[in-house]
């Protein structure tokens, strides 16, 4: 999110302003007042005696809230303001805005405060494109004190209304105070905007959870409890124990409730873009979150189990057994004219699925949940071999069957022309990405100790673990890019190596399926240039033809894709170049105010000495938030094993000592301590060859 | 013998192995106009699944016209979308909207993506 932004969220609710604390429509920046993938209110500008307020300064209190001090007027060299501002805004339920005026005059002072409102329901999707085309029709009225502003759309509908505890000239266009305040005075009114999915009747649908309000007393409480639930980080790393607290917070923030799962929360994957469930986000943010906060997970594998494919339906790129991508809410999923309802375009989700049940319980010994989804995971494994295998070359393949509105690539890295060879030319559907056939191979190995542990049926697991051992076989023929020695980015429709150099490789590690005999050269490969840039590593390889720094998933470094490749070097045992991974990552932390951003740009580090933001990047991001937790896993070498936690700490020593405190599992609750290499032997960093 | 017949008929006594383990009942009201509804009460239970034609209590109601209802149960348009659009409504449990969404058929020329091979 652009930085001269303010936003506070809550939940799929979120409120994107400039700095003033305005809302005016843009073509390009996501401003608004949005629930439910609609932007319900595109116009919020407040000014005083007809002029436009200045933000001295502007405080971002909590997620849910903040403050911005003004003025009227432009500002000059200097500020005589004979009138001043604060305006206090927040959301938990509906948004609510305390607008209040400082008369600095000794005499008594006749102020004209007005807020212009209008609202665009515009779906998320219009905002994207930046085009906005209703074709329903947006109703106005003001009166018993509120102004309304209905969109219907036959039977669709989205309201919104909003109210003033001071009494206010209302019109369809805004609010208008007109106040006398005393001399040295204050006047305040609180404007309270409540957004409503309904019915066509007006009334809220039962499917929908409509969040109660909250006060901020009471959203801060559960802030508190949330905070204090987890596990306590004691560190002398700054940038770690930053990057945990603002990621643990921002996990708090992005909480919904979407129907059927009766009041249990599930993760939003992004603000602004992805304000809502996202199968691959949260899977692999609940993986990330399990030894802190494992509910997350609970709730995201029974949610996408209730939503698992049952049927074939090519608008939404859904087959029986497949694991869902996105779901959405607005008017154009509604309408159909979006798959949303919920839309299957990921290849990787379902064996993601099998791979984080297995984990959830290595860490939480839930055996109930392993039983209670053990035919969803069935039906997973049969997806993986079935419709998956487009080719029939014992593969996961994706290809759209959605021309219009399905996504091109179904991997993580799911912008249009992130699969690419070297020379940059895209290949031909289907693809067949690398680091999915990982998890595919990793999927049956847990699924075969399910089998055998939880399910009594020891001849499937036999069965599984013999298709893994042949997949590893095939996979280490088939990927492997002699001349370069590394594995290709994917399989082309011909079986021919899609032979890019870039990250997803550091997946495979983490699945498992590397030969051990070819580990070193991958790690090489992803520590060094022309991979690693110093900050991270790169999505995409700086010599590889398609490259750019600010190429979404082609050179932009993603801290989640770097926690996952720290824990396959840990895996694999390079515990150091783990280290190498999390220190580099956790020393952009402080320049994003230890919020790690989706992604930011792939400049050498020399280059650029801060880390550069990627223009439009989520922020706060689910998997980014996790990041850090687990890095912090890899570097403590947090590991299950039978009824205890295993804890085998390998710590760089720009990091320091690390204390985690009440770690929850199956033996209750843990504490793990670590101190750096430097107390205990002598290492220098791998040679950061040019 | 109407589509919707047809399709309640031959979910009757089926064994559809859904994979959520669940003991529920869905009633579907169909608003066929001039005031007259139409129930159908769909039992999951046992991996076995029981249509009537009744309006007995169910734990989960769903309500839509005639029009609307044929186009959910022959596949053509998505119960959810239909519910985000409020042509279906819903009552009680509505969770178990789940539970309906999969026992419903492919929409008409569905394909299975292994098919792409050979085009």
């Amino acid at each position: 999110m652009a930085r001269d932004l303010v936003n506070i969220l809550d939940g799929n609710s979120f409120v994107v302003s400039a700095k003033n604390g305005d809302v005016e429509p843009s073509k390009t920046l996501p401003t608004g007042i949005f629930a439910f993938d609609t932007r319900f209110i595109s116009t919020w500008v407040l000014t005083v005696n007809g002029e436009r307020l200045h933000a001295l300064s502007t405080d971002d209190l909590q997620y849910f809230e903040s403050r911005f001090y003004l003025v009227p007027g432009e500002p000059t060299h200097y500020v005589d303001a004979k009138v001043s501002l604060i305006r206090e805004r927040m959301i938990g339920g509906s948004f609510t805005e305390k607008l209040t005026v400082f008369n600095h005059e000794f005499t008594e002072s006749e102020i004209t405060i007005r807020l212009d409102i209008t609202g665009d329901f515009a779906d998320i999707f219009e905002v994207k494109s930046a085009e906005v085309h209703k074709t329903g029709s947006i109703s106005t009225s003001a009166d018993n004190g509120r102004l309304s502003l209905t969109y219907k759309r036959e039977k669709f509908r989205r309201s919104v209304i909003i109210s003033t505890s001071a009494p206010a000239h209302i019109d369809k266009d805004g609010l208008t105070w007109v106040v006398l305040i005393a001399p040295r005075g204050e006047w305040s009114t609180y404007v309270r905007v409540e957004t409503r999915v309904e019915e066509a009747g007006g009334q809220t649908p039962e499917l929908i959870v409509q969040k109660r309000d909250q006060s901020t007393a009471r959203m801060m409480h559960h802030l508190d409890k949330w905070l204090s639930d987890a596990p306590r980080l004691v560190c002398d790393s700054d940038a770690l124990a930053g990057a945990y607290r603002r990621g643990l917070t921002d996990l708090a923030a992005l909480q919904y409730v979407p129907f059927s799962l009766r009041g249990q929360a599930v993760l939003s994957a992004g603000l602004p873009w992805f304000m809502t469930m996202f199968g691959r986000d949260s899977m692999i943010t609940s993986l990330q979150m399990l030894p802190f906060v494992p509910r997350l997970a609970t709730t995201a594998l029974r949610f996408l189990a209730m939503n698992q494919g049952s049927r074939l339906d090519d608008f939404r790129d859904e087959e029986p057994g497949k694991i869902l991508h996105e779901v959405r809410y607005g008017e154009s999923t509604a309408f159909e004219e979006q798959p949303h309802a919920a839309y299957c375009g990921a290849a990787d989700t379902t064996p993601l699925f099998i791979v984080l049940l297995d984990e959830y319980e290595r860490w939480t010994g839930d055996a109930e949940l392993v039983r209670e989804l053990e035919r969803h995971v069935r039906l997973a494994l049969e997806w993986i071999d079935t419709y998956a295998d487009i080719m029939g070359t014992g593969y996961i393949w994706y290809q759209t069957r959605n021309q219009r509105t399905g996504l091109q690539n179904q991997c993580w890295k799911d912008s249009p022309g992130s699969i690419v060879y070297r020379d940059g030319h895209i290949p031909a559907l289907p693809r067949a990405t690398c680091e999915m056939q990982g998890y595919a191979y990793d999927a049956k190995l847990r699924a075969a100790r399910l089998a055998r542990q939880f399910w009594n049926d020891p001849a499937f697991a036999d069965q599984l673990e013999a298709q893994a051992a042949e997949l590893k076989r095939r996979f280490n023929r088939d990927f492997w890019v002699e001349n370069g020695e590394y594995y290709a980015l994917a399989l082309d429709h011909e079986g021919g190596q899609v032979d890019a150099l870039s990250s997803n490789m550091g997946h495979l590690l983490w699945s498992g399926i590397v030969e051990q005999d070819r580990a070193r050269t991958v790690v090489d490969h992803l520590v060094n240039p022309p991979l690693f840039s110093g900050w991270g590593v790169r999505t995409l390889a700086k010599d590889q033809a398609k490259y750019s720094p600010l190429g979404y998933h082609v050179g932009t470094v993603w801290p989640f894709d770097n926690a996952i490749i720290a824990w396959g070097l840990w895996r694999y045992g390079y515990r150091r170049e783990a280290g190498l991974l999390a220190r580099s990552i956790l020393d952009t932390a402080s320049f994003f105010d230890y919020r790690l951003p989706e992604a930011f740009a792939g400049y050498d580090r020399e280059l650029t000495v801060h880390p550069v933001e990627y223009p439009s990047a989520c922020s706060p991001q689910a998997w980014s938030a996790g990041s850090p937790m687990l890095f912090l896993r890899v570097l403590l070498g947090l590991d299950p094993s039978g009824e205890h936690l295993i804890v085998e700490p390998e710590i760089p020593d720009e990091i320091g000592t690390i204390e985690l405190l009440d770690i929850p599992g199956r033996w209750g609750k843990m504490d793990a301590f670590g101190r750096p290499y430097a107390s205990r032997r002598a290492w220098s960093p791998p040679e950061y060859k040019r | 013998m109407s589509s919707m017949e047809e399709f309640f008929q031959q979910l009757q006594g089926h064994r559809k192995m859904l994979a959520d383990r669940i003991d529920a009942s869905i009633r579907i009201d169909i608003d066929m106009g001039a005031g007259c509804t139409q129930g159908w009460r769909i039992r999951v239970h046992d991996d076995e699944v029981e249509t009537t034609r009744d309006s007995r209590d169910a734990d989960c109601v769903l309500r839509g016209t005639k029009e609307v209802v044929e186009r959910v149960i022959s596949g053509e348009t998505g119960i959810v979308a239909a519910l985000l659009r409020n042509d279906v409504t819903i009552s009680g449990e509505t969770g178990l909207f789940y539970v309906l969404r999969k026992l419903l058929p492919s929409p008409e020329g569905a394909t299975d993506p292994r098919s792409l091979r050979f085009r």
